[in-house]
């Protein structure tokens, strides 16, 4: 059904009135963007200051309560203010960059934690992990603050998300100048542009909140989406060479006494690959051969090539965008 | 907003800075440089002073009170007092008709305008309206847009699309009548002159 359809003396009234004014001015693209951008930066300001003068009222009231009773400490870590660790970083290939609390950058290794209210800045590539089971993954050039445990403002560069399905972590939120990106359960990746974003999706769906509306993203998509709100939409497989970066910083797998199954989920993760097995024996087998050893430093791809070797299973057809794994010799 | 939500500054921005820009604008002689300084001004005042607005007036009567004073400051640091630009809409009496738009007055309206005057009126009761009607009534009857485009555009359904529109068109209705004192089909009558 047309909405002509439904077309009511009480519309040609209207539209003949509308027609008759013409349509209202609109300021052009370029001062909507140069005014959006300063009172954006003013909004910004306001809202840290706020955060900044909250933190103080918490602060001082620990205080007074640290006079009184113990436990302060524990009482500030529940209010979840910003210091709170949220992050580790697992990897990285070069410099990464932390400043906290406005104080001076500083570089960091594997290991470190980082917390909310910490701004990072990568000219190398780095695998974060959340403490709510999200993996985050930094492009070079990529800057960000984090801004709460679910949440982070992306500045510059590119980030990867995996969270895999089904896990009680789920929600994250990625702000950045052009939209918001929220996702259930997913791989996706949010790349900032001088005038907007990509968020490429790998698995999963996305939902992105722009100027122009709700959008959601799903396997195998690509949003264009403007600062001011236009929004294409264009396809990049999961196996693209566009994931390239995000498998080069992968995270290592533990393989020792994992089991081959577990590998083989990874790999295929990693691979944006699907998972399938050709018969009940060899999933059962997957499930009850322990591996053993190291594939540190081995990509994703050479590290199943290398382990699949060492057991009784093999890839039906190594390059397919299926992994799907045979038991050797049928 | 004040909690940092980027989601509820967006849809701020794109509900009231096109609107503000358009009240500017005539009230600085047309000057579009002009209307965007004035308008960047009155929306970082506006969240400078946000925490304190109580909501006696409607959210864009306050920013338009903001603006005005804007608009003052702007003329006179040009010191172009002589040419400060006196609009219909912004005589005492028309003020507390615009001001009334959300919930209808029902004193004697003023009349007697010329077409221009009319059709810029016309188009600032469509920025007066609530709920981006204004908006939709555009897209709708102006643009052309079918009840899927605009559907889409608000990100919602077909069916919360069409109860908008229906509520947009009853709300125009009532606010022409609360301005014009008169029905929509006279306002569209006077929009042709005598003649007609």
């Amino acid at each position: 059904m047309s909405d002509r359809d439904e077309f009511t003396p009480d519309d040609a009234e209207i539209e003949e009135l509308l027609r008759k004014v013409g349509p209202r001015s609109e300021p052009s693209a370029e001062a909507t963007h140069e005014v959006h951008a300063a009172v954006h930066a003013e909004w910004r300001a306001l809202i840290d200051a706020r955060r900044h003068r909250r933190r103080s009222i918490v602060f001082a009231i620990a205080a007074a309560l640290c006079a009184l009773a113990i436990g302060v400490a524990i009482t500030v870590q529940m209010l979840n203010v910003e210091g709170e660790p949220i992050a580790v970083l697992l990897r990285a290939d070069g410099d990464v960059l932390v400043a906290s609390a406005g104080n001076a950058w500083t570089r960091v290794d594997a290991g470190h934690r980082i917390a909310i209210g910490d701004s990072v800045r990568s000219d190398a590539r780095g695998a974060l992990q959340l403490d709510n089971g999200i993996a985050l993954r930094i492009d070079r050039g990529t800057s960000f603050k984090i801004v709460d445990e679910d949440r982070l403002m992306l500045h510059a560069g590119a980030v990867y998300v995996d969270a895999k399905p089904g896990e009680a972590s789920a929600a994250f939120v990625i702000d950045t100048a052009a939209g918001s990106v929220r996702h259930l359960g997913t791989q996706y990746e949010v790349r900032k542009r001088a005038d907007g974003i990509d968020v490429s999706v790998r698995e999963g769906r996305v939902m992105v909140e722009s100027r122009g509306g709700n959008d959601v993203a799903a396997t195998g998509e690509r949003l264009e989406v403007s600062t001011l709100g236009s929004v294409q939409r264009h396809r990049i497989a999961p196996t693209d060479e566009h994931w390239r970066w995000v498998t080069a910083i992968a995270p290592a797998f533990t393989l020792e006494n994992a089991p081959l199954a577990a590998f083989l989920e990874w790999a295929a993760r990693e691979t944006g690959r699907k998972l399938a097995y050709e018969s009940p024996q060899a999933e059962a087998l997957a499930a009850s051969f322990k591996l053993h050893g190291s594939i540190d430093g081995l990509s994703p791809e050479a590290a199943l090539t290398a382990v699949l070797a060492t057991t009784p299973l093999r890839l039906k057809e190594p390059s397919a965008d299926v992994l799907e794994v045979i038991v050797a010799g049928d | 907003m004040l909690r940092g939500d980027e989601a509820a500054f967006r849809q701020f921005f794109a509900d009231f800075f096109p609107r503000l820009y358009r009240f500017a604008l005539p009230r600085v002689g047309g000057d579009a440089d002009a209307a965007k300084e004035v308008v960047q001004a009155t929306l970082i005042k506006a969240i400078r002073n946000l925490a304190g607005y109580r909501g006696e007036a409607a959210l864009f009567s306050w920013l338009c009170q903001i603006c005005r004073r804007q608009v003052v400051d702007h003329l006179r640091t040009l010191k172009r007092h002589a040419e400060r630009v006196i609009l219909v809409e912004d005589s005492d009496e028309m003020r507390a008709v615009f001001e009334s738009i959300a919930a209808p007055a029902s004193q004697e309206p003023p009349s007697g305008y010329s077409a221009d005057e009319m059709r810029r009126l016309i188009q600032s009761v469509l920025d007066r309206l609530p709920n981006r009607y204004g908006d939709v009534l555009e897209w709708k009857y102006v643009e052309g847009r079918s009840v899927e485009e605009i559907a889409e555009a608000l990100g919602v359904g077909r069916i919360a699309a069409q109860s908008l529109l229906a509520r947009a068109r009853t709300a125009f209705r009532q606010a022409l009548e609360t301005v014009f004192g008169a029905t929509l089909g006279d306002v569209l009558s006077g929009m042709y002159g005598p003649e007609s």
